[in-house]
């Protein structure tokens, strides 16, 4: 009898465990770390904890918070600003830490409602932090509120400024310019389908994609489409301009070469799986993180100089500084793996070396 | 496998239903509705399978059986299985169509969350579980999450002014309902019955509701709607088939179901 009890018991629990192991609780399943190289260290969101590397040998130099906490989860990139690092987390905090001790906190942020998905971008002396609660806001360097602008749905992507304007892509199909000063609208323009991903702002121009594809020019003074083309999956992360071209992935495992012009597509180079972050320059080409756990080099004119292979699932941006470039791998067993620019590997980081 | 099978047609109908209604709690509502009348044969066999299951511990042969090997329990499942045959009954016919419901409840939990899609990979997810010819994503994403005083992709709260906690009141519908729906479809032990089978039947009634209780407190109130939505038309399945025992969650209504012929 109370072995028949007890295995009612187990099956009940077992259901609610596989229910409740693929819930939203777990934030870390549900999405992607990130990294930051600075001059001075690697700041990599591993999901539980932000953790500072040294930039030679990738040795860990301090966690923060010094013990993993269940009810915190980061993701988004942590964003160096002299000595401040301001930390996005997957709760509703804005946290700004030395990044020399990684313990003293200079400020924190909790007037969001939602997730930080990507990192706040700073432009001088104002942190813009967009939030999946439909708002941004603009802080001052001491964590102080300055504004708040809000829309219709989710900001996911990191927006772009060029020091006057802030340009916010959302989930709601616009691209938002906004009053960095004052967070006043100055346009928003419609561009088909929900936006997740970074914009790139080059001589005026926005340059953003969509989930569904499409891919723009946006003129950034009065938000007019200058031209729009087709690539064969949604677009997760911004381009990389140089000389004129945009060098960008989608998710359906093709890497799109367009001429910034007028958006003609100078090639399309099928790498055979899903690019959701966006690249890095090195000496020769951009590498890119593919989602089956290889990184790959794409020539300047679009030829494929080889693959590495990190493990797991490279979906984050890849992060340069100088000559060092780190790549985030998801549920790998080496969650963090730095090359230089000639895309030779310089150092791992497993957990194993916490 | 799983994806191709389950959650692909799961996550595109329910956001059909989306599209057609323009409401995501109006389409869990309606996709739950849709399950289970899918699903209803497995439900009809269940009911078939548990009163088949309430005959039978009134069968004197059955009775005799239990007296006779009481000491002997490897010749009393032989006898019992013998006497299951002759009568063509399967004791796995009342709890095999609700052990085939875990998958799909999984699958269906997995496919609202996907739908809702409030982190990246989810929604990265979502764009390739989309049958490109059937779902647009641009018509798709953003979805409204909204419904009622809920947001669908989080844990159900109702915030009233002047209270300074969120009070679950869906997660209380869920355990109310689950509570009443498991205790109207079980019928009354009868005099000399099967003890085990009943304190089984009284632990899950009081397991289930707890485990749904806290499944609602913790998880998106679209799997709560789920729940409710679910336990009301599996209450309704068995008014109309008159499996039904009242009685059993209001006393009260107990003398006039005896009553009955």
């Amino acid at each position: 009898m109370k072995n028949k009890i007890l295995t009612i018991f187990i099956v009940i629990s077992v259901l609610a465990i596989s229910l409740t192991s693929c819930s939203d609780m777990n934030s870390t399943a549900t999405s992607w770390g990130g990294a930051t190289v600075t001059d001075s260290a690697v700041y990599f969101a591993d999901g539980m904890q932000v953790i500072a590397l040294r930039l030679d040998n990738g040795a860990e130099i301090w966690a923060y918070p010094e013990k993993a906490a269940a009810n915190r989860t980061f993701l988004a990139a942590p964003v160096l600003v002299g000595e401040q690092l301001i930390i996005a987390d997957a709760g509703n905090l804005l946290t700004s830490i030395n990044s020399r001790d990684g313990v003293t906190q200079n400020w924190q942020f909790a007037g969001a409602k939602g997730k930080y998905i990507d990192s706040p971008l700073v432009v001088g002396e104002t942190i813009v932090a967009q939030n999946a609660d439909n708002s941004i806001y603009a802080l001052d360097l001491k964590g102080t509120k300055l504004w708040a602008f809000t829309a219709e749905h989710s900001f996911w992507a990191q927006p772009a400024s060029d020091g006057q304007l802030v340009f916010a892509p959302n989930f709601d199909h616009y691209l938002y310019a906004v009053n960095l000063e004052t967070g006043v609208l100055r346009w928003k323009t419609e561009l088909k389908a929900s936006l997740v991903a970074r914009p790139t702002l080059v001589d005026g121009v926005i340059y953003v994609g969509n989930l569904n594809g499409d891919f723009f020019a946006v003129d950034s003074e009065r938000g007019t489409i200058l031209w729009e083309t087709k690539v064969a999956g949604g677009v997760w992360a911004a381009p990389i301009f140089v000389d004129g071209l945009l060098y960008f992935g989608d998710q359906t495992g093709i890497v799109n070469i367009l001429d910034a012009a007028d958006g003609s597509v100078v090639d399309s180079i099928n790498v055979e799986s899903g690019i959701v972050g966006s690249g890095v320059i090195v000496t020769d080409g951009i590498v890119f993180g593919k989602e089956n756990g290889d990184i790959i080099t794409i020539g300047f004119d679009g030829s494929n100089l080889g693959t590495k292979t990190v493990g797991g699932s490279i979906y984050s941006n890849l992060s340069i500084n100088g000559n060092l470039f780190v790549v985030v791998a998801t549920k790998g067993d080496n969650p963090l793996v730095a090359f230089d620019t000639d895309v030779k590997q310089s150092w791992v980081y497993t957990t194993s070396k916490k | 496998m799983w994806d191709t099978i389950i959650i692909n047609p799961f996550i595109n109908l329910l956001l059909w239903i989306y599209m057609m209604v323009g409401n995501f709690g109006v389409a869990i509502i309606l996709f739950t509705t849709l399950t289970r009348v899918i699903l209803y044969p497995l439900t009809a066999k269940q009911i078939k399978g548990a009163q088949a299951m309430q005959e039978l511990q009134k069968n004197k042969r059955y009775l005799d059986i239990q007296e006779k090997y009481k000491g002997d329990k490897e010749k009393l499942a032989q006898e019992q299985m013998k006497l299951y045959q002759e009568l063509k009954i399967n004791p796995l016919s009342s709890c095999l169509p609700t052990l085939l419901q875990f998958p799909i409840i999984i699958g269906l939990y997995q496919a609202l969350i996907q739908s809702i899609a409030s982190a990246p990979l989810d929604l990265l997810k979502l764009t390739r579980h989309l049958y490109p010819d059937f779902l647009k994503i641009p018509d798709l994403i953003p979805l409204n999450t909204q419904f009622l005083w809920m947001e669908l992709g989080q844990p159900e709260r109702l915030y009233i002014p002047g209270i300074s906690f969120g009070i679950p009141i869906l997660t209380i519908i869920v355990v109310i309902t689950t509570y009443i729906s498991s205790k109207v479809i079980a019928p009354p032990p009868q005099p000399g019955a099967n003890d085990q089978g009943a304190m089984m039947t009284k632990m899950m009634n009081i397991y289930m509701p707890i485990l749904m209780g806290w499944l609602s407190y913790t998880l998106s109130a679209g799997l709560a709607l789920y729940f409710v939505v679910s336990n009301v038309i599996q209450i309704l399945q068995y008014a109309i088939t008159g499996k039904i025992y009242w009685g059993n969650v209001f006393p009260w209504l107990k003398k006039t179901e005896i009553k009955k012929p």
